[in-house]
């Protein structure tokens, strides 16, 4: 088992995450789908990083793909170099691959879904930490949680836990059972189970979908300020692009699959260089008023892609050598965009 | 209330029974005010939207305008006829009048059943015998909402979001109804398919003179297709006025609220929405609720007198707005 001073130490000067050219295939009674072609991404210490895109275009399996529970097989990776805090995963050991998964958080979508109802918030949340303790071995876990002053130590930190997302009485909504509590407060819980283990990231995967409004601009408030304090790095997937305005320093767009445009968020959202991502805009209904304008023609079938550019069928600017992969060029201050047109010429 | 209502509401009450725990053994019953005394005046060829956040009342209120369910208290009048309480062979004339498009795309249709069959369901119960009429007019309406015939014999599960959504406002135009209520039409769909049931909406509404009363949560689409507003909060409404006059200025510290939270997407949007901060705090209670203002455990406006004072009236202001505030009203 591989110490976690290690990885803290090489976390802070690599990238957390570093995704370049990745492909990953499923094989399934169809045929092979070829789901991701191109994914190219970094996720620097410190920051959060967003991922948008519509549904079907592969940002789950890229998020499951980092938690290390992408099932394999179906999924196949055929190429491309995955590494995290430093390591290539590659070469590493199944062990060291579990090892590993101590220092990646998960925030689900939907808090009800993920919280077992006949159990107690404190149940629940003894669970988690003691699995954690026990290095994630299941009969060390068992005699751990009959334990009674491990368990005793286990729920002082769960109420820990919960002070950590500004829970004002922890005591009280330990004893709670999820259905006594509203939405937000499910989701404040579930981040603070995220931080049950020793995370370095942070993976939430569109958490505020399920929420109102204002209770969603709490919740992104808070999950900003956490990873703050925590000093932890993050992965925000949404289809939300104004969630994404508000909580990700630097965002990527993905469609199809392919990454196909990266960049700071607001420069990117204001002036979308890739015809996808200004689709994607554009598809917005402004508060400006107006009918939004829509993206011609649906995500392409994985069986049989399009060759070259997975956009090219519903692009209005697509020409001939956009049948071939374009490829990712630095368009701007941090910018880059893999699109023909931007081929050659400084944006 | 403006006299032109077509499709108005007066009054309106839709309280559920609810069961909990009495004292000592037993349950006792109590009464959950969903809809607390509505009075809206939707006008002939406008697109009227209803938003708030879950909880609010707002579906029970858009199923209670389609004539889904049936009120506790109140009227809703279609056109000068009372409809809150239609039943048998009314209700089913009534059909010809007013239609519901429900939220989930893909719960509303049966799965064992085609587009075809689905879409011919209402045609039957209204006495369209002849098969071969019936094909036809299948036909036309999968071409009104621009999905190709031979959908007819297919099922829905082979259908994406956006066509599960277009098999359902076939269906509800099928008797050629004056009205539709749209329950959250499109918050299940992605942001491109949005963008294209809104515009097929709009094309339907200017072909066929339609009146739309559309449920959401999400302001970017009342922009885009509505008329005018009503903002509900705790089963009441808070709010009531045109889409420009609610969005450049709203009175309601609810809208404000709202408004304020939604995430812009674009830099010049932001300094459409009101930057206020907002009051945390819980709702009240459904069972018991308070004699005062509803909103006052999240108002960030709160004076200590509205706590005094009863819920404040739905109050008309000029040009047709109307605030439900004791701090913009005034004393009464």
């Amino acid at each position: 088992m591989p110490d976690s001073l290690s990885y803290a130490q090489v976390a802070a000067q690599a990238p957390v995450v570093s995704l370049n050219g990745l492909r990953i295939d499923f094989r399934t009674t169809d045929g092979v789908e070829q789901i991701i072609k191109d994914v190219t991404l970094r996720i620097d210490p410190g920051e959060i990083v967003g991922l948008v895109g519509e549904s079907g275009c592969g940002k789950s399996v890229t998020a499951k793909l980092l938690l290390g529970i992408l099932p394999m097989p179906p999924a196949v990776v055929k190429d491309g170099r995955i590494e995290m805090f430093g390591r290539n995963l590659a070469t590493l050991s199944d062990a060291e691959r579990e090892a590993m998964k101590k220092f990646v958080a998960y925030v689900p979508q939907d808090p009800s879904a993920v919280l077992n109802p006949s159990f107690t918030i404190a149940s629940q949340m003894i669970d988690m930490i003691v699995w954690y303790e026990s290095d994630r071995r299941l009969l060390t876990y068992f005699r751990k949680r009959h334990t009674r002053a491990i368990v005793a130590r286990a729920r002082d930190h769960a109420a820990h836990l919960l002070e950590k997302v500004y829970i004002a009485d922890p005591e009280q909504v330990l004893r709670r059972y999820p259905i006594q509590l509203s939405g937000g407060m499910r989701q404040r819980v579930l981040l603070a189970m995220a931080l049950s283990g020793s995370p370095q990231l942070m993976i939430a995967d569109e958490p505020t979908t399920a929420l109102d409004v204002t209770v969603q601009k709490r919740t992104i408030e808070l999950l900003k300020d956490l990873v703050e304090r925590e000093g932890l790095a993050g992965l925000y997937i949404t289809h939300d692009l104004g969630v994404a305005r508000d909580i990700c320093a630097r965002t990527y767009v993905m469609y199809a699959g392919m990454t196909v445009e990266d960049g700071p968020t607001g420069p990117l959202l204001d002036s979308p260089l890739h015809p996808y991502t200004r689709g994607l805009v554009e598809a917005i209904p402004s508060l400006e008023g107006g009918l939004p304008g829509a993206i011609p023609g649906q995500v392409p079938d994985y069986l049989a892609p399009p060759p070259g550019c997975r956009f090219a069928p519903r692009c209005p600017g697509a020409s001939e050598r956009c049948r071939s992969t374009p490829p990712r060029r630095e368009a701007g201050t941090r910018r880059q965009v893999a699109c023909w047109l931007y081929d050659g010429v400084h944006a | 209330m403006s006299e032109t209502a077509f499709l108005q509401a007066d009054s309106v009450t839709k309280a559920f029974k609810v069961r909990r725990k009495g004292e000592g053994f037993g349950m006792q019953t109590a009464s959950l005010r969903a809809v607390d005394d509505v009075s809206l005046g939707i006008r002939q060829g406008e697109v009227f939207a209803i938003v708030g956040e879950s909880g609010s009342g707002k579906t029970t209120l858009a199923n209670l305008l389609a004539r889904v369910t049936v009120p506790t208290e109140g009227r809703i009048v279609l056109d000068g006829d009372e409809i809150s309480r239609s039943s048998g062979v009314d209700l089913r004339s009534l059909r010809r009048q007013i239609q519901i498009v429900f939220q989930d795309p893909g719960a509303s249709l049966n799965p064992r059943q085609t587009v075809g069959e689905i879409i011919a369901l209402p045609l039957k119960l209204a006495g369209m015998r002849g098969r071969r009429d019936r094909a036809e007019r299948i036909a036309e309406l999968l071409e009104a909402v621009h999905l190709p015939a031979d959908f007819a014999s297919r099922y829905p599960v082979s259908l994406s979001g956006g066509q599960k959504q277009r098999v359902n406002i076939a269906r509800a135009l099928a008797l050629e109804p004056q009205a539709l209520v749209l329950d959250e039409p499109t918050s299940a769909l992605d942001v491109s398919v949005q963008a294209r049931i809104l515009a097929l909406l709009m094309t339907l509404k200017k072909e066929r003179a339609l009146t739309y009363v559309i449920v959401t949560h999400n302001f970017g689409v009342v922009r885009a297709v509505a008329d005018r507003v009503a903002v509900m909060y705790f089963g009441k409404v808070v709010e009531v006025g045109t889409v420009e006059q609610l969005m450049a200025d709203p009175r309601h510290p609810y809208t404000k609220t709202l408004l304020s939270a939604i995430p812009v997407v674009r830099e010049s949007e932001r300094a459409l929405i009101p930057q206020i901060e907002a009051r945390d705090g819980e709702l009240p209670s459904f069972i018991d609720p308070p004699r005062h203002c509803s909103f006052y455990s999240r108002c960030p406006a709160r004076q200590p007198q509205c706590l005094e004072r009863d819920h404040p009236p739905l109050v008309g202001l000029s040009q047709g707005r109307e605030v439900s505030c004791h701090m913009v009203t005034g004393p009464a």
